[in-house]
């Protein structure tokens, strides 16, 4: 099962580093909404604007982006290792599924899709993922023609 | 009687031919999702959402519920087998259930989690049939404050009960409410939070957030753990090795029965869910038991304890949400999510407008539970065979129909973008420990919350004390403050005895 991470936590002046992100963070995006909200009408208490709602709950995330960073002092957490080459390869996925789904079509997207995911794993297996691609193919094929109407996906490059 | 008249109601529209098809495909994936390990309820939930666009209401939610009870049967499998949850709320079916299949008692293992599912799955509906009714009574009375304390009440309760930092559960339901704050506001036509962009007029689609925070992250966090363990186990599916003996009946029923009771009253509660109801069913038979040493080494009651309570609360939390119109957990968010978009208001009012989908999902849950009972039994060597596929054929699969999902909702590129920025959102907020689950909740809930308050403070001419006159509001809103001040007490207590510690 899981080893405890013998790793001590990362700290900046007695707070852990990682929850010391995590509340600046929220607090950060606390400020910015309640700045942001400054610039919608304010309304009267009677008839409550579009500021006041998001204006209270920016404030409240700020204070609690604060009591994160009190509480995080005594936490133990550590960064895991981010496995930088997955991130890459998943994103670098779908979006060449997106840039290319209107202009190439289904099948080249898909193609690109899973040749670019399967890099996210190691060894990589062109065999498994050609079979893979050509599966989704055949899936997408019987779903465009058995919903036709429902389902408007290009197939083809300018079809 | 009347509880008659609308469960017959409730069956002619489940048992139409459209109804018993979605019923049909929502379990069956459903276990699908489940049984495969490292795909959980809300990323399956949030991947097959698209796929109801296209269906009624009443069928879409019948879809929807049964995959998500669906994966709670399926997920002791791959607990049972590999000793590894398909989703969390099976992990404590891993404590009996592994031993169990180490001695060779898979096969009833399986089967007593599928017969404990079962029935407490079964009482729970009984629970909610004779429940909501007066539930939804009490709720018409509500007006606006009412309705704004219990939404807060809600969203408390369910961020600071679930696990982790209950700190941290708070910021996340707030940005999560900011975010369903973003769009046009519908009461002064302003922009909100769109800076600029045109795409975001309409406010952050529930789906594409969904599919990057649950479906993307979960693969990237899958990848950051790297377990990834198929079976090899051979399981004898035969029907005498599998059906439990008499013996087994006798020593069961009874933990099945408080593990039924117990399910159903944690799954009402927001926030705990079928996780912490398989949880505190095992150890209250643990401390029931003649017989405690036995738990852990493949005790039979545990195992039927903690499936019973599971289910239990996975049906019991669509009390709170179909009745009231608040839900629980994230799942229920993504089902009150999936009624918004088939344009229909969640609340107490849903009962009398489309008592057909009410009365509709209810029957749905009998013909469900049925079904998967049918499914598994008989059909388990097929669900064993599913824990063979390895997830480097799995993630591309699952990459594909997000994208699908994505990109057929409006045909627009733009929407796998922002899925890969959800996604990566959802990872980094997994990094920093902060949950994503009270995120979705806060989106669905959001607008309403927002419109409430403001029509509450338009009704009572301006005067913000209206939310502790009136009575109901008060108490709901004094509940919620006792639970922020438990949760500051508590977080301050841990935090001198680990200071204490650290000292020491």
């Amino acid at each position: 099962m899981t080893a405890e991470d013998p790793k001590p936590p990362h700290r900046i002046a007695g707070f852990n580093t990682l929850e010391l992100a995590a509340g600046l963070l929220i607090f950060l995006l606390g400020v910015v909404v309640a700045v942001e909200s400054l610039t919608y009408p304010f309304g009267t208490l009677r008839n409550v604007g579009p500021a006041i709602f998001p204006m209270l709950l920016g404030l409240i995330l700020a204070a609690l982006g604060l009591a994160v960073v009190f509480e995080g002092r005594v936490s133990l957490a550590v960064a895991p290792q981010v496995p930088w080459r997955a991130v890459l390869a998943i994103c670098a996925s779908l979006g060449a599924f997106a840039l290319l789904i209107d202009s190439a079509g289904a099948y080249v997207a898909i193609f690109a899709l899973i040749f670019l995911s399967g890099l996210a794993d190691r060894p990589y297996r062109p065999v498994t993922l050609l079979c893979v691609a050509l599966a989704l193919c055949v899936f997408i094929t019987a779903l465009v023609m058995g919903f036709r109407g429902i389902v408007n996906i290009d197939l083809l490059p300018g079809a | 009687m009347d509880l008659f008249d609308n469960m017959m109601m409730g069956f002619s529209v489940a048992v139409s031919w459209s109804s018993l098809w979605a019923c049909f495909i929502g379990v069956t994936l459903g276990t699908f999702i489940g049984v495969l390990p490292g795909v959980g309820a809300l990323a399956g939930i949030s991947l097959l959402m698209p796929l109801t666009f296209g269906q009624s209401a009443t069928d879409a939610m019948v879809m929807l519920a049964g995959i998500y009870y669906g994966s709670i049967y399926g997920g002791s499998t791959a607990a049972i087998l590999l000793n590894l949850p398909g989703s969390v709320t099976s992990a404590v079916t891993c404590f009996d259930g592994y031993p169990m299949a180490q001695k060779g008692e898979a096969g009833k293992a399986l089967a007593m989690t599928t017969l404990a599912s079962f029935i407490g799955g079964c009482f729970a509906i009984v629970l909610m049939m004779t429940f909501a009714p007066p539930l939804v009574a009490v709720a018409q009375s509500f007006g606006s404050p009412e309705y704004f304390a219990m939404t807060v009440l809600g969203l408390l309760a369910a961020s600071t009960l679930s696990q982790g930092s209950p700190v941290k559960g708070i910021a996340m339901v707030v940005v999560g409410l900011l975010l369903g704050l973003v769009g046009t506001d519908i009461q002064s036509g302003v922009a909100r939070f769109t800076f600029g962009s045109r795409e975001l007029l309409d406010g952050i689609s529930l789906v594409v957030l969904a599919m990057g925070l649950f479906g993307v992250s979960e693969i990237l966090i899958n990848f950051t753990s790297s377990v990834f363990a198929t079976s090899r186990q051979k399981v004898d599916t035969s029907w005498q090795a599998m059906w439990p003996t008499k013996r087994e009946w006798k020593d069961t029923s009874g933990s099945m029965a408080r593990g039924s009771v117990l399910g159903s009253i944690i799954g009402i509660l927001p926030g705990a869910g079928a996780a912490i109801a398989a949880f505190i069913a095992y150890s209250v038979e643990k401390r029931v038991s003649k017989t405690p040493e036995r738990f852990g080494k493949g005790a039979i009651e545990g195992l039927a304890a903690a499936e019973t309570a599971n289910n239990a609360a996975a049906q019991a939390a669509f009390i709170p949400t179909m009745s009231l119109g608040i839900p629980g957990s994230a799942t229920m968010a993504l089902l009150l999510g999936a009624l918004l978009i088939h344009g229909i208001q969640p609340g107490p009012l849903v009962i009398q407008t489309d008592p057909d989908l009410f009365w509709g999902l209810i029957a749905s849950f009998w013909i469900g539970n049925l079904m998967l009972l049918v499914l598994n039994l008989p059909l388990i060597g097929i669900w064993v065979r599913m824990l063979l596929i390895p997830y480097h054929i799995l993630y591309p699969c699952i990459l594909f129909f997000i994208c699908l999902g994505a990109y057929s909702a409006r045909n627009n590129p733009i929407d796998i973008f922002l899925v890969i920025v959800f996604g990566l959102m959802g990872y980094g907020m997994k990094l920093l420990q902060l949950p994503a689950a009270p995120l979705l909740l806060g989106l669905v809930l959001g607008p309403m919350a927002e419109e409430h308050f403001r029509r509450a403070l338009l009704l009572s001419r301006g005067d913000a004390m209206v939310f502790l006159t009136e009575p109901i509001s008060a108490g709901l809103l004094a509940t919620a403050a006792i639970i922020v001040a438990s949760t500051i007490w508590s977080s301050l207590r841990r935090r001198k005895r680990a200071l204490a510690d650290t000292a020491a």
